[in-house]
């Protein structure tokens, strides 16, 4: 039987019809991401229960409002590994997997990395991060500390070019910082004056050996140096001394420091949020690296400053700036 | 004297003692920290696990001491040298559990508990650990909260390092707290706030430290000092050869130097100073050698300067002496010439006269009284002939006659000589003569004159007799020698130089010509007359002539 075959020209109207379809059909799939992005969930890992975390998850939070994030639940680790672990494998056990994870602290950080290799994880308030490898294909982060340059322009702008700042530090924990520095203080016309210490009792005669040495001390944030103890003793001597202390803590400037340059916590939130949405628009993205934070504030010490007879008034108009106390 | 060597030796040898000692002392020190460090790290790692293990948190959170076992004999099977001496854990309330080693004898009542260490003194220095096992000595602590370590020793003399750590409700991650401390101070004063559960406080004996130490002592201290010491003594031994070698050598050298011989040099070619102190002693040598040839020179030619000159005096003196000699000898020719010539005649006419009255008178005056007479005449005639002799003797060696030679053999000379001298009977006279003798060339009238003279002044020195000896030989090949020896009573020493000289006698009727005479004449024969003498025993006269050549 032969068969026959309909001409075109019949079918005109069908073939339009057909068209049109197809178009809807490829027009729909590529709203589909952003109308699944809506329904996006994220959770929030918190080391511990400390205000300046809070302020950034806060900030997150705010952060995610508008952007088609929902926060699922917030963990709180209690600053415990073995509890933390335990929260973790509880949460991995759920079936519900989250879109992207907010890690706030180190050990929310670390514990993330090590038992979530496929989702997303953005960390901040991770001090000295480059200390725990926190690098991978799916670890995007927020420096907890200002760029060293950002540190230096305002000591510079403080004090003036051609100093000695001296550095206290653990060489197992910051020395790459300190070579970091080492770099960028000659760019500012500053002189690094460097001692090594390996313990906390060592700290004190560290910095007494450099005080006439230098015309300031740069607290960096090392554990070895920066201790319960140190944190009043380093500020009894320097102010005995008259030399002002430069930090990246305002909890420093609070026992005594001149200065600190720290990131807003709650800007560091919205930043992630920020980089939570980026991530969750581009899937084939799954790391932006470790940014710097968008936002820096600057904390003064009015009494230390007129004790030691510095002026701040240059850099008091400077925009998010606390000063001490209050 | 203490040799260098010696000092070298001693000083040195305390020294590496001193040094071994100190070393000794200073690894026996450093031993026992490291030891009471590893121990107390040891100690600080068991105690901290057992602090951390979560069954003991929940043993004393629900206080059940069932619990604490397993947590316990965890903590055995680490202690594998069996160090641990006692346990003890307790809650806040009461001790739940405290062990001790059967092995060794320690009361636990003596341990002190949480509670008594709460009461120490404040002052009192403890070891402390912060957060990390670092060691700290902090005098005012609070012992509850912080592990800590301390030394005690009890009654029975055992001594245990102690440690005492607390059991926390929670533990927060080191990092966090750090992050709490850095971010705000609302961390700041966590870990003050984690609750404790109880305490955990562990014991460590020194006994298994003890004889780890002892081991060390005596497989390495004392190996190593006696290493040190023994080193030390090669060394000593070999620096002290080193240094004092080339002194002691040098001053052999030195040595033999002093004693003359300058040749001697010092052969050491180190560059140090003994290499520089050798060359310099080589130098002062070579220095010293030229001036010692230099002075050997002068001395040499000055001694050749004093023979020379002594020679020349001597000849000075003989020729002064024959000058006076000469000139005494013309002189008393000279009076001997007028003496004799005046005193020949007169004596001449009075013996012809003599002769004529003897004549006379014998004849026939004086008969009578002739034996008177002729005694006194003869008298007259003897004396007158003694007079004669001396003037002639006078006139003889006023004479100074040049020798008329001829060949003479001396025997004869000798011969003739003795027969015309009468030698009384009491003495024996000997003539020994060589055969064959050379002739000599000679005056032989004055040659007899010389031999009649020596023999008579023999025969006058041997007045009770004695002896003569008259010996002719050969000396050499061209003189010869004729000895005229005597036994009499010898010249006296201090008149020998004399002896030659005119006038001078010894005898008491003796003119004193005839040895002054006798030497004129053979010095003029070119010859010499030799006097030996010793004073009693007797005299040798040699009379040496030049023998004749055909």
């Amino acid at each position: 039987m032969k068969r026959k075959f309909l001409p075109l020209e019949r079918y005109h109207g069908l073939a339009l019809v057909c068209w049109f379809v197809l178009m809807f059909l490829f027009q729909t799939s590529s709203f589909i991401p952003r109308l699944v992005a809506a329904e996006n969930t994220a959770i929030i890992f918190r080391s511990q229960q400390i205000a300046a975390y809070n302020e950034a998850i806060q900030g997150f939070e705010e952060g995610c409002k508008g952007k088609h994030i929902s926060i699922k639940t917030v963990y709180d680790l209690h600053g415990d590994t073995e509890e933390g672990k335990r929260i973790i494998r509880t949460v991995k056990e759920n079936k519900s997997k989250p879109d992207v994870i907010l890690a706030v602290g180190v050990l929310a950080a670390t514990l993330a990395k090590e038992h979530f290799p496929d989702i997303p994880i953005i960390f901040c308030m991770v001090i000295n991060h480059d200390r725990f490898n926190l690098q991978g294909t799916n670890i995007t982060g927020i420096s907890s500390e200002a760029s060293i340059e950002d540190q230096f322009s305002v000591l510079k702008e403080i004090l003036g070019p051609h100093k000695n700042i001296g550095v206290i530090y653990d060489p197992e924990k910051t020395r790459k910082i300190v070579a970091q520095a080492n770099t960028v203080a000659k760019q500012f016309d500053f002189n690094l004056v460097k001692s090594e210490v390996l313990l906390e009792k060592e700290v004190e005669s560290a910095l007494k050996n450099i005080t006439h040495k230098i015309d300031a001390l740069w607290l960096i944030p090392d554990s070895t140096v920066i201790t319960k103890n140190t944190l009043n003793s380093i500020p009894r001597i320097t102010i005995g001394s008259r030399l002002p202390i430069f930090s990246t803590s305002d909890a420093m400037v609070k026992a005594g420091a001149l200065v600190s340059v720290s990131p807003n916590y709650k800007e560091t939130g919205i930043q992630a949020a920020q980089l939570a949405q980026m991530l969750l628009t581009n899937p084939a993205t799954t790391s932006l690296g470790i940014q710097q934070p968008n936002r820096l504030k600057l904390t003064l010490n009015i009494q230390t400053a007129k004790t030691i007879g510095i002026n701040l008034s240059s850099i008091q108009s400077y925009p998010d700036v606390v000063l001490y106390p209050q | 004297m203490i040799g260098i060597r010696t000092k070298l030796i001693l000083l040195m040898g305390i020294l590496v003692v001193v040094i071994g000692i100190l070393c000794c002392a200073f690894f026996l020190n450093h031993t026992k920290r490291q030891q009471e460090e590893a121990l107390k790290k040891f100690g600080t790692s068991l105690v901290m696990l057992l602090a951390q293990d979560n069954e003991v948190a929940y043993a004393l959170r629900s206080a059940q001491e069932a619990f604490l076992d397993a947590a316990i004999n965890r903590l055995r099977d680490l202690d594998r040298e069996e160090e641990i001496g006692y346990l003890r854990i307790s809650d806040n309330q009461k001790v739940m559990v405290e062990e001790k080693t059967p092995k060794i004898n320690v009361n636990m009542e003596e341990i002190p508990t949480r509670k008594t260490l709460h009461k120490q003194d404040a002052a009192t220095s403890h070891s402390r650990w912060a957060r990390g096992g670092i060691l700290s000595e902090s005098p005012d602590f609070s012992p509850l909260t912080e592990l800590y370590c301390d030394k005690i020793k009890t009654r029975s003399g055992e001594v245990f390092c102690d440690f005492f750590a607390p059991v926390f409700e929670k533990k927060t991650f080191s990092e966090e707290e750090f992050a709490a401390q850095i971010l705000g101070e609302y961390g700041v004063n966590a870990e003050e706030a984690r609750s404790v559960l109880g305490f955990v406080q562990m014991g460590l004996s020194h006994h298994k430290l003890n004889e780890r130490t002892r081991k060390i002592i005596w497989q390495s201290i004392v190996p190593m000092g006696l290493g040190i010491v023994f080193g030390g003594m090669c060394m000593m031994f070999f620096l002290t050869t080193y240094l004092v070698s080339p002194l002691r050598y040098m001053a052999n050298i030195t040595l033999d130097i002093a004693r003359g011989d300058l040749t001697r040099t010092v052969d050491i070619r180190s560059r140090d100073e003994i290499g520089r102190l050798s060359v310099n002693f080589n130098e002062m040598t070579r220095s010293l050698k030229t001036s010692h040839d230099e002075k050997e020179k002068i001395m040499a030619q000055l001694r050749d300067h004093i023979k020379d000159l002594y020679n020349t005096n001597k000849e000075l003196k003989e020729t002064q002496e024959r000058l006076v000699r000469s000139e005494k000898l013309a002189a008393v020719g000279k009076l001997a010439s007028g003496v004799g010539h005046e005193l020949r005649n007169p004596l001449g006419a009075v013996k012809n006269a003599l002769f004529l009255l003897k004549k006379n008178v014998s004849a026939a005056h004086v008969q009578s009284e002739s034996q008177k007479v002729n005694t006194l005449m003869e008298i007259i005639e003897k004396e007158t002939d003694r007079g004669i002799k001396i003037v002639n003797d006078l006139l003889g060696f006023s004479r100074t006659a040049k020798p008329t030679v001829s060949p003479a053999n001396v025997r004869t000379i000798i011969e003739s000589s003795l027969s015309r001298i009468k030698i009384p009977g009491k003495i024996k006279k000997f003539v020994h003569t060589e055969e064959p003798l050379p002739p000599i060339l000679v005056d032989v009238t004055q040659i007899e004159q010389v031999f009649m003279n020596l023999i008579q002044n023999a025969c006058d020195a041997m007045p009770m007799g004695g002896s003569l000896t008259i010996r002719a030989q050969k000396e050499g090949s061209s003189v010869l020698s004729t000895t005229f020896t005597d036994t009499g009573c010898g010249i006296p020493d201090n008149v020998k130089h004399m002896i030659f000289d005119p006038l001078f006698t010894t005898k008491s009727n003796g003119l004193g010509l005839g040895l002054a005479v006798s030497h004129s004449i053979i010095q003029r024969h070119e010859g010499r007359i030799e006097l030996e003498s010793q004073e009693g025993k007797g005299t040798t006269f040699t009379v040496k002539l030049p023998i004749a050549t055909t």
